[in-house]
């Protein structure tokens, strides 16, 4: 019965679009012209027009993005989070404000933030050129890297919150307990701290891969022409192509991969979630 | 033969807080001493500056006769048990034994037999428990798996801080008379903090009790209880009637009573406290005793074990009095008039050396 909210909120937002989409994918809903005048009620043609290598290449990409972003967070996130669980007594309140204002200011003004921050007339470049330790601005935007900075500077609060979260609950006695009997700093964090928060960090890694897979606007704003993503070929087939059975398929595709890719990731890191 | 521990002036602020006040105090080996005094009073820090998990602001500690303020706690040579238990919830009852065994790199077949012989130490049979998963366990369960920890390593001293407190009645009664034994045949020298007066009497060879963050009295558990040192002890340890008067010429004066003559005293004459147990004043043959009063009960509360009668002997004055004979409880009302007597030899004046 308590599930009940969950589960109306589930059906609603994910399973229904998801079958709309795979409906649009295989022609059933939206069918093209030729398509009805050919009068097939289902098709596969836009499944097989997603399978060519490029969108493939460009969805091992995304793929390798999103692990790049979740891998960088986490290893920022995980020190920032501690300290706030931990160490951190009187100012607990405040960093937490800190870590989840950036997540109510648009990415897009972040973005422009840092296109002004990084750009060749930007104020980083203007430092090094002025102190004279480069003569030509650094090419930092509008390229991988800057799109892999942006996406790390966007969820890097979806990381902290769930570490933190684990966090705070670790009895601190344990850790304590673990010293005494002998294991130095390092050893109690990767035998006690680490088993311990990883419900957490697993929650981390989903929050963070799932929406980097299908991120488009970072890409779009960071990133130079040649930074395509599955997110960019998707909205390009709904809004530039208007093709919206092939973006659909090109969706379906993507979703199926990376849903599949986080249950095979669960599996292997073993354990019920108990967040 | 150096003392197990030793504490010279150790002092800790924490701000503006002085948690523990030039504080000296020798625990002798293989004792069990209870450090007792009530919440806020300063024990679990000093446990923690014992420990090592707390550095104190002046002062020594010294272990077997060496100075360790210095040393880390992992090389204390202790076992330390949390309060409110601190098992690691991801690993199983071996696992969470072995641990320190496992950190000091102890051959495996040595690891295996050394967990089995301490779990069938502290009753926890191995074949049932040794793959639990610690929060399948209960509280009691939990707390020996703790132990278990520690006392595997064999540690010189073992630190415990007011361990039994989440626990039942019966089973921490179970649970001290274990730490008891476990402290007299492993030949372990036990710390024990607590706030419960009743458990540090019955299990302690040595008593010190806290008060804002000064030890007021160390004895013996017979000590503590019958000499106590002034009225914070007295009335913090069991319950006594504390009577405000005067002593001269060996005769205790106080309104409301007659004069208690008090034999072997050799104190301080003039103004002085005086402490009768409420077990020690009889309610029937009271006139057998030299002590005799007469007064009124106006309080008559059941506890199992004995009956609570308050008696009003004066205008101002009304005496405890514990009835442990369910006859003589059952007898007697409120608004009964009744003697009261007690032997001068039960009487004690506070602070008395």
């Amino acid at each position: 019965m308590l599930l009940l909210p969950a589960t109306v909120f589930y059906m609603i937002f994910f399973i229904i679009p998801f079958f709309i989409s795979l409906g649009v994918a295989l022609g059933v809903f939206l069918p093209s012209d030729a398509q009805i005048s050919r009068g097939e009620i289902i098709t596969l043609r836009y499944f097989e027009q997603t399978f060519d290598r490029i969108f493939l290449l460009v969805l091992l990409r995304s793929l390798l993005l999103a692990s790049m972003t979740t891998v960088a967070c986490l290893l920022i996130a995980y020190p920032m989070a501690y300290y706030i669980a931990v160490k951190a007594e009187k100012y607990k309140s405040f960093l937490l404000i800190l870590v989840i204002i950036p997540l109510w200011v648009t990415f897009l003004l972040r973005a422009y933030a840092l296109l002004t921050l990084l750009g060749p007339e930007g104020f980083l470049n203007g430092i090094l050129i002025g102190l004279g330790i480069i003569e030509e601005p650094l090419y930092l935007i509008y390229n991988e890297r800057a799109v892999l900075l942006g996406m790390v500077y966007s969820y890097i609060p979806l990381a902290i919150l769930p570490l933190y979260s684990t966090l705070t609950r670790l009895n601190k006695s344990v850790i304590e307990a673990s010293r005494v009997l002998g294991a130095g700093p390092v050893k109690t964090f990767v035998k006690v701290t680490l088993p311990i928060t990883k419900p957490g960090v697993l929650a981390a890694v989903i929050l963070t891969f799932i929406p980097a897979a299908g991120e488009f606007v970072v890409p779009s704003l960071l990133g130079g022409p040649d930074d395509v993503y599955v997110g960019t070929l998707v909205y390009n087939a709904f809004l530039a192509a208007r093709n919206w059975n092939w973006g659909a398929a090109m969706s379906i595709v993507y979703i199926s991969v990376v849903l599949i890719g986080v249950v095979l990731y669960l599996r292997l890191v073993g354990e019920e979630l108990r967040v | 033969m150096d003392p197990a521990v030793e504490l010279e002036n150790i002092v800790k602020r924490y701000g503006r807080i002085l948690a523990v006040d030039n504080i000296s105090l020798t625990v002798e080996k293989n004792t069990f001493y209870s450090i007792l005094g009530p919440s806020g009073c300063g024990k679990t820090t000093l446990l923690r500056l014992i420990a090592g998990l707390e550095i104190p602001d002046s002062g020594v500690i010294k272990m077997n006769g060496t100075v360790v303020n210095k040393v880390p706690p992992e090389k204390r040579g202790l076992g330390l048990v949390f309060q409110g238990t601190a098992v690691f919830p991801h690993l199983n009852v071996f696992d969470n034994v072995a641990y320190g065994l496992r950190m000091r790199k102890v051959p495996k077949h040595e690891i295996v037999e050394r967990v089995l012989e301490v779990l069938r130490l502290v009753n926890l049979q191995p074949e049932i428990y040794a793959s639990r998963r610690v929060d399948q366990l209960s509280g009691g369960e939990r707390q020996r798996v703790e132990i278990a920890r520690s006392l595997v390593l064999k540690p010189r001293v073992l630190l415990l801080d007011e361990p039994l407190g989440p626990l039942d009645l019966k089973i921490r009664q179970k649970m001290q008379a274990e730490l008891k034994r476990l402290q007299k045949s492993t030949a372990t020298t036990f710390i024990y903090v607590t706030h419960d007066q009743t458990e540090a009497l019955s299990l302690s060879d040595r008593v010190a009790v806290m008060r804002n963050g000064g030890i007021v009295q160390v004895g013996t558990p017979e000590e503590i209880y019958n000499k106590p040192v002034d009225q914070f002890v007295a009335d913090f340890i069991g319950e006594s009637n504390l009577l405000e008067g005067r002593i001269s010429g060996g005769v205790f004066e106080t309104d409301g009573l007659p004069p208690i003559t008090l034999r072997e005293y050799d104190g301080v004459n003039g103004k002085r406290m005086l402490a009768i147990r409420p077990e020690r004043i009889e309610v029937m043959d009271a006139e057998k005793l030299e002590n005799r009063v007469k007064g009124v009960i106006v309080d008559k509360t059941y506890q199992g074990v004995y009956t609570v009668l308050k008696v009003s002997v004066s205008e101002n004055l009304t005496l405890t009095v514990y009835v442990t004979r369910p006859d003589v409880a059952r007898r007697l009302v409120v608004g009964d008039h009744v003697m009261l007597g007690w032997r001068s030899s039960d009487c004690v004046v506070v602070g008395a050396q």
